[in-house]
């Protein structure tokens, strides 16, 4: 994949590049995979990530 | 995204969230905010590592420009709860197209740095749409019991 070092020294995701797709957890404990989020959209999938959930 | 989401199915987008925190403070805030979108949670950090989400330092996560958007938030009716995950990772937002290329990426530069729902849609409107797609079938993302 690839990747751009930000300041910071971590890997920034570039546009173009293949998204990575961890595991995240459902409200209920279950798992999936991001890749089945974008897979199950018409278009386009917005994953957003929240700082938290307060 | 709440003010928005229409929008967003119109064009043929979907919307996940991912907080760093337990099932259980996910399912809490669906159930609270009533979401019209999925949440999940990422409670050991992997996803937010995965897409380059860092920490932030003490300016990034307290700083003037941190605190006036919270403060826009809370006039907004933004309704604080306990924190209970990793305060000090930053927010992101990713727009991915069905073939899983990224399409937008944009990383906070300090916690109250979000994405502009216009920026996203615009995004999303720019992917090419799909010549035959299939039917999507609504999925509520949780596991059997």
């Amino acid at each position: 994949m690839a990747t751009l070092a930000r300041s910071d020294g971590r890997p920034a995701i570039l546009v173009g590049s293949p998204a990575p797709t961890p595991t995240v957890r459902t409200t209920d404990g279950g798992a999936v995979r991001v890749a089945d989020l974008w897979h199950n959209a018409p278009r386009a999938l917005v994953l957003v990530f929240f700082r938290h959930f307060g | 995204m709440r003010r928005d989401y229409d929008r967003f199915l119109d064009l043929g987008a979907r919307i996940a969230a991912v907080g760093p925190e337990a099932p259980s403070a996910a399912a809490a805030f669906a159930r609270d905010e009533q979401t019209p979108y999925p949440v999940f949670a990422d409670p050991d950090g992997r996803a937010y590592a995965a897409y380059g989400l860092p920490e932030g330092g003490l300016n990034q996560l307290l700083g003037p420009t941190v605190m006036l958007a919270h403060l826009r938030g809370l006039l907004r009716g933004a309704r604080p709860n306990r924190v209970t995950g990793n305060v000090r990772l930053l927010p992101g937002s990713f727009v991915i197209d069905r073939g899983g290329v990224v399409r937008y990426a944009k990383v906070g530069r300090h916690a109250g740095d979000i994405a502009d729902n216009a920026e996203l849609l615009a995004a999303v409107a720019a992917i090419p749409e799909p010549l035959s797609g299939r039917p999507f079938v609504a999925a509520r993302w949780t596991t059997a019991t």
